[in-house]
This record gives structure tokens, C-alpha cells and sequence, in this order.
């Protein structure tokens, strides 16, 4: 079934109803119409053979076959000389008057007592009839005048062509008119369901604007933002209990740690103890970095990441994050190439500590999934208003599946890679910071070829004051 | 030595009286804030390792009121809390390193001793570079009129690099001399510390004096050339 939108079903019904309407109103327009000029005919008739009938009383019908002046002129001067006096037997009373009148087919008279209307065509022509009984002295007389109908037809058809043009057109007028002021009065819908359809988990916090008309959309709008609140409070205390479990678990683990480490120190612990203290130590280390990791996301998650902005260069913590990868890349035997433009900087809006993390998690992620005398290569290149920075490796790459997830939050792409250390949040964490940074993370990966990071930075307008050491 | 613990939970407490106590340390312990400002005001203390949630009175307020009774000591924060906004607020009120929990006791102790180590040496003697002074004995900085005052590592970073004006000056170097050898501050903290106290160095409008060189670390120039 075909779904339409409202303002369209509510065009088509409205048409179809002022279709009807309008045919009913011309249909009977037109028998009126039809009936009124019939009517004006036959009283225009009666009143010519009134008058005749005053001529013929006037003059005294003698019997004499010959019309008298009177009658011939008075038919030429009405009807067309469509005139005729019969006698009652049904033979002509006196000569026809005219030449139009000798040739007309006259309908029988004989022993008519009533008037009498009647239609015929004659020469293709729609003619009405009038026969009416008169009494002249001694003599019966009928009086039989006819009338062209022509000029009522004409009239009917040019109005039922009327008709014709009008219907289409005020239908085409009304329905666009109709479809242009439903349109508008749902515009609001539109724009709501435009509204609701970009709310998402970051910005449960906006409304949508209520429009102060009292209707039903205004009760929708209302009803929407009720809603919007309870699912807001709702997520909020979601967010906060995450971050107030991970903030809260650190003191326990703390507490762990340290007294793992603190028997580690008495040099007389036996070997078993020892290595158990030593895992106990190790197992801390991972869990912090969960609820580092945790606490990290969380804290995007209700935008209190309290990030510094100010002007950096991606070039210098580029140096950072290498000088930092380098004794790594070394003891997995990888290579790690860079290209980087020593004279040019890339100064860009950010905090620091935070590219600094975005720079690592990728660059971690490419150590750990190239294998040994595997290389990594990363470049920067500021074009235009954009810098854009690409980590590649020739590693194991990522499968066409996993691609559109890894950068969700606890995403492992498959049990080999769960051998890897790591928590499946770093990738969540570096496209939080990028986003943060209005920067654009992607990634192109074909399985054991290799994977591909690219961050596209805005370059900010602002220079820094830099020394280059060649 | 006499380390001050500032810790309300008791177990975690005498945890880090243990470890001290057993690296040769006399340790005193404060389970809330105004406990810790009384026994600061009181008594010789070296170090104070303190942390943010204090019942009372909490962590900055027992900087704010220590450095107001001009209580010079050392005061390490030791806290979970670990947002930027927090640390650099504390290093702003006086405190002078800042470790978060979890944390690796080794390194606690490392930064420790850089602590006690740095606050037994004496520089009595202005530094001055252009129109900057460094009067390392009070930890105040001057230029022109302007006097800012300067946490002990701040001061230590800045002695460094006066001392070494015009030359390039590593990271490497810089965190040996903040924090002390093995003491594994990574170059994201010394970031946190360059940048406060960059600000105190270089007001809006005056001449930018501490330059980043990359890959190698900062230097002291006049020029930007």
C-alpha cells in the first residue's frame, strides 16, 4: 500500500468531495437553467397570441379566406411569421401569412379544447409550439404560434461548456490551495519530527521549541519535551553512576596495589608468595587502565571532560608520541617511518594531553597489530585549512565486518585480537577526542595488507611562537 | 624525616605509614583536614602527602590555610580524583607535585624524595634573565612590577632553565631536575607544569620568553629566532 503524507490524502478527499459537489451543483443548475427559459418561451407565446387574439376579435372573423392586413403584418413582425389561425375542424382559416408559416409542420388541431404546448424540430431547428382555442363570434378558431428554441440551447450549451472549464480549474485551484495551507498548517509536524530525529544521547538536554498556539501541536511539543526530560534524567544518572563507580573503585584498588607492592619489599617473602604479589600488582595495572579508560568516556558522556583549548602543534606532539613509540617499535622489530615536514607546523585548537592520548591509541593500536619487521609509517600534511595526519601499518589488518564497529566502546574484533592487551576503549577514546576537536577520524584496513588511520584537523587561525631545531 | 599522611580512610592510612616507616621515615597521620592544618602549623614536618576528599576541611583548603600561615613545606596531593581542573587548582594553591591513586609505590617514594631532596637545597641568589627575576630563596618570580608567586617544582623548572638561558634544555633534564631521577613523570605532567607556569612567565602582552622546541624540549630566548 502507498503511504501518503497527510496534507496529500487530506487534497485528495477534499478534491474528490468538491468534484461531487460541483457536479450536482452544474447538473442541476443546468435543468433549472433549462426549465426557467422554457417557461419564458411559453410566456413570451401566450402573450403573442394574446395579442392575436385581440387582432382577430377586432376585426370580426367574417369567413373570409383572405388573412386580413392586420394578421400579415403583424406576423411578419413577430415570430418570424411563424403564425397560423386554424378552424376547428383542422383546415387553415385563413392563408398563411407568410412563407415560413406555409411550410411548417403544424401539429393536428382538430377538436383541440385546451392550450397546448408542444416541441419539434423543423429544419433542424427546436421549435415550440403553441395551439390555443379561440372563440371569434359563431366561429371556433385555433391559434397555433411557434417559437425557435436555438438561442435557449445555445445558451445551455455555452453554459454547460462553461461548466466544463470552470470545474477543472477551481478544482485544480482549491486542491493546490487546500494542499499549500495543509502543508503549512504541518509544517510544525515536520519540523518536530526534524527535531526529534537529531536528538540523540549527547544532546538530551535541548527542547524543542513549543509553538504558543494552544492546538494540538502545542500539546504534542509539550508531551515531547516531557518526555525528553524523564529520558535525560534517566541517562544522566546512568552516566554519573559510571563515573562515580569507576572514581570510587580506584580507592579499593589503591589499596590493594600498594600493600601487593609493600609485601613485595620484605626480601624474605618465599617465590610462590612473591609471584602471587607480583600478578596482584600486574592485575591492579589493567583495572586501573579500565577505569582510567571508563572514567574517561564516562566524563565525555555529561561533558565534564574539563579540556584546556589552546593553540598546539600537531608537529610537536607528533615528536612526543615518536620519541615515546620508538624503544617499543625497536623491541617488536618494526620499523617506524615518519613523514614529517620540518620547517612547516600545524597549529591547531586542542588540548594537548588529550592529542597527545588520540596520537597514542592509534599509534599503540598500530604496534600491537603489526607483526615483527612489520613497518609503520606516519606522515602529516597541512593542505589549505585542513591537517591531516595518517598512521599506517602493513599489519594484520581489520576484517571488512569489524570495520564499521571498532571505534565502539568494549569492540573486540575476534578472539585472536582479544589475545592482544587492551580493553576495546581506546579507539571509543580516540574518537571522542577527535570529535571534541572537530577533527574527522576514518579508517581503511584489507585483512594481513595493513590499516590506515587518518585524523583530518581544522588548522587554527592562530600562529605559535616556534622554534625549529634543524 | 617526618612525613605528614593526610588520609581519612584508616586502612589506607596506616598502609602508607608502613611503607614509609619501613623506607626509614617518621610518620604522622591527620584522618581529616583541620587535623592536618594543626599538626602542619605545629610541628617540623618535610613532606605532606595529602589527599583531596578530607572530611571537614578537604584538600585545598588545607593548602590554602597552610600556605597562608606561611608553611613552606613540600605537599604532595596523593588523590583518585585525576581532572585536570583539580590538579592544576592545586597546584595553583601551593601544592607542589600531584600523584593519583592508583599508584606505583616506588614512584611515590621517587617523587617523594625529590621532594625533601630539592627543599634541603638552598639557591640564595637572584637569577635574572632580561627583564625577568627569579628569587629562587622565596619562590617568587618578577618582571617589571609584576611579582607572581611559584610552587617549589615550578621553581625548580624555572631555576633550570635560567641557569641555562639560551641553550635548549631537554625533557629529560627538566623532569630530573622537578621531580628527581626514576622518579617516571611522563612528559604529559611536565606538559601540565610547563604550561602554569608559562602563564605566570608570560602575562597578555608581555614578550613570550619560554619557547617549545620540538622533539627536544624548551629553551629560554629573548627572541624568536
Amino acid at each position: 500500500m502507498i503511504s501518503l503524507s497527510i496534507s496529500l490524502r487530506l487534497t485528495v478527499w477534499f478534491s474528490a468531495i468538491l468534484l461531487v459537489g460541483l457536479g450536482l451543483f452544474g447538473i442541476s443548475m443546468w435543468f433549472d437553467l433549462d426549465r426557467t427559459l422554457t417557461a419564458g418561451r411559453s410566456q413570451t407565446l401566450l402573450r403573442r397570441a394574446d395579442r392575436l387574439g385581440q387582432l382577430l376579435a377586432d376585426d370580426g372573423y367574417d369567413g373570409a379566406e383572405r388573412p386580413s392586413k392586420k394578421l400579415q403584418e403583424f406576423a411578419s413582425a413577430t415570430g418570424g411569421g411563424l403564425i397560423e389561425v386554424f378552424r376547428a375542424d383542422g383546415t387553415l382559416a385563413y392563408p398563411s401569412p407568410s412563407t415560413a408559416a406555409t411550410g411548417f409542420p403544424w401539429p393536428a388541431v382538430k377538436n383541440l379544447r385546451h392550450e397546448d404546448f408542444s416541441e419539434l424540430n423543423f429544419a433542424g431547428q427546436p421549435y415550440r409550439v403553441l395551439a390555443l382555442p379561440f372563440v371569434s363570434g359563431s366561429h371556433s378558431l385555433v391559434l397555433c404560434l411557434a417559437a425557435p428554441l436555438s438561442n435557449n440551447r445555445q445558451l445551455l450549451q455555452t453554459f454547460s461548456a462553461g461548466l466544463l472549464w470552470t470545474i477543472p480549474l477551481l478544482l485544480i485551484l482549491s486542491a493546490s490551495g487546500g494542499y499549500l495551507l495543509s502543508t503549512k498548517a504541518l509544517k510544525p509536524v515536520d519540523q518536530i519530527t526534524t527535531a526529534v530525529r537529531l536528538m540523540s544521547v549527547s544532546n538530551l538536554s535541548e527542547r524543542l521549541p513549543v509553538p504558543k498556539t494552544g492546538d494540538e501541536l502545542q500539546r504534542l511539543t509539550e508531551t515531547c519535551n516531557l518526555m525528553l526530560g524523564r529520558l535525560q534524567s534517566a541517562v544522566e544518572e546512568i552516566k554519573r553512576f559510571t563515573a562515580d563507580a569507576s572514581h570510587e573503585l580506584r580507592n579499593p584498588l589503591s589499596f590493594v596495589r600498594t600493600s601487593a607492592e609493600l609485601a613485595l619489599r620484605n626480601q624474605h617473602a618465599d617465590p610462590g608468595s612473591r609471584h602471587a604479589f607480583e600478578q596482584i600488582v600486574e592485575e591492579c595495572g589493567n583495572a586501573n587502565r579500565l577505569l582510567s579508560d571508563m572514567l574517561t568516556l564516562a566524563r565525555a558522556d555529561v561533558g565534564s571532560a574539563n579540556l584546556a583549548f589552546e593553540t598546539v602543534d600537531l608537529a610537536e606532539i607528533i615528536s612526543d608520541v615518536c620519541e615515546k613509540a620508538r624503544w617499543l617499535v625497536k623491541a617488536r622489530h618494526q620499523t617506524l617511518e615518519v613523514s614529517l615536514d620540518s620547517a612547516s607546523t600545524a597549529p591547531v585548537l586542542g588540548d594537548y594531553p588529550s592529542l597527545r592520548r588520540l596520537l597514542w591509541i592509534i599509534m599503540e593500536n598500530a604496534i600491537k597489530y603489526t607483526r615483527a619487521g612489520g613497518t609503520i609509517h606516519l606522515s602529516l600534511r597541512a593542505a589549505g585549512h585542513n591537517a591531516t595526519l595518517r598512521i599506517e601499518d602493513n599489519g594484520i589488518g581489520i576484517k571488512e565486518s569489524d570495520l564499521p564497529h571498532i571505534f565502539q566502546r568494549f569492540y573486540r574484533a575476534d578472539q585472536s585480537r582479544s589475545l592482544v592487551d587492551g580493553f576495546g576503549l581506546g579507539l571509543a577514546i580516540a574518537k571522542w577526542i577527535a570529535e571534541v576537536h572537530k577533527a574527522e577520524i576514518s579508517v581503511q584496513s584489507q585483512e594481513d595488507v595493513g590499516s590506515a588511520f587518518t585524523v583530518v584537523f581544522p588548522v587554527s587561525a592562530g600562529c605559535p611562537d616556534e622554534l625549529t631545531v634543524a | 624525616m617526618q612525613i605528614l599522611v593526610a588520609e581519612d580512610r584508616p586502612q589506607t592510612a596506616d598502609l602508607l605509614r608502613r611503607a614509609f616507616e619501613s623506607e626509614g621515615y617518621f610518620v604522622l597521620v591527620a584522618c581529616d583536614g583541620d587535623r592536618a592544618v594543626t599538626l602542619g602549623k605545629s610541628k617540623p614536618i618535610d613532606v605532606i602527602l595529602l589527599d583531596i576528599m578530607l572530611p571537614r576541611l578537604d584538600g585545598f583548603g588545607v593548602i590554602r590555610k597552610l600556605r597562608e600561615a606561611k608553611r613552606r613545606m613540600p605537599i604532595l596531593i596523593l588523590s583518585a580524583r585525576d581532572a585536570m581542573s583539580d590538579i592544576v587548582y592545586g597546584l595553583e594553591l601551593g601544592a607542589d607535585d600531584y600523584v593519583t591513586k592508583p599508584f606505583e609505590l616506588s614512584i611515590l617514594m621517587a617523587r617523594v624524595r625529590a621532594l625533601t631532596r630539592r627543599a634541603s637545597a638552598e639557591y640564595p641568589e637572584d637569577l635574572r634573565f632580561e627583564d625577568l627575576i627569579l628569587k629562587p630563596s622565596s619562590y617568587e618570580l618578577q618582571r617589571g612590577a609584576r611579582v607572581a608567586s611559584l610552587t617549589r617544582t615550578e621553581n625548580a623548572l624555572l631555576e633550570l632553565l635560567m641557569r641555562r638561558a639560551g641553550a635548549v634544555v631537554s625533557r629529560s633534564a627538566l623532569i630530573e631536575e622537578g621531580w628527581g631521577p626514576d622518579s617516571e613523570v611522563s612528559e604529559a605532567n611536565l606538559y601540565v607544569f610547563m604550561r602554569s607556569l608559562r602563564t605566570k612567565i608570560t602575562q597578555p602582552g608581555e614578550r613570550e620568553l619560554v619557547h617549545t622546541i620540538r622533539g627536544v624540549g624548551y629553551s629560554l630566548r629573548s627572541a624568536t629566532h
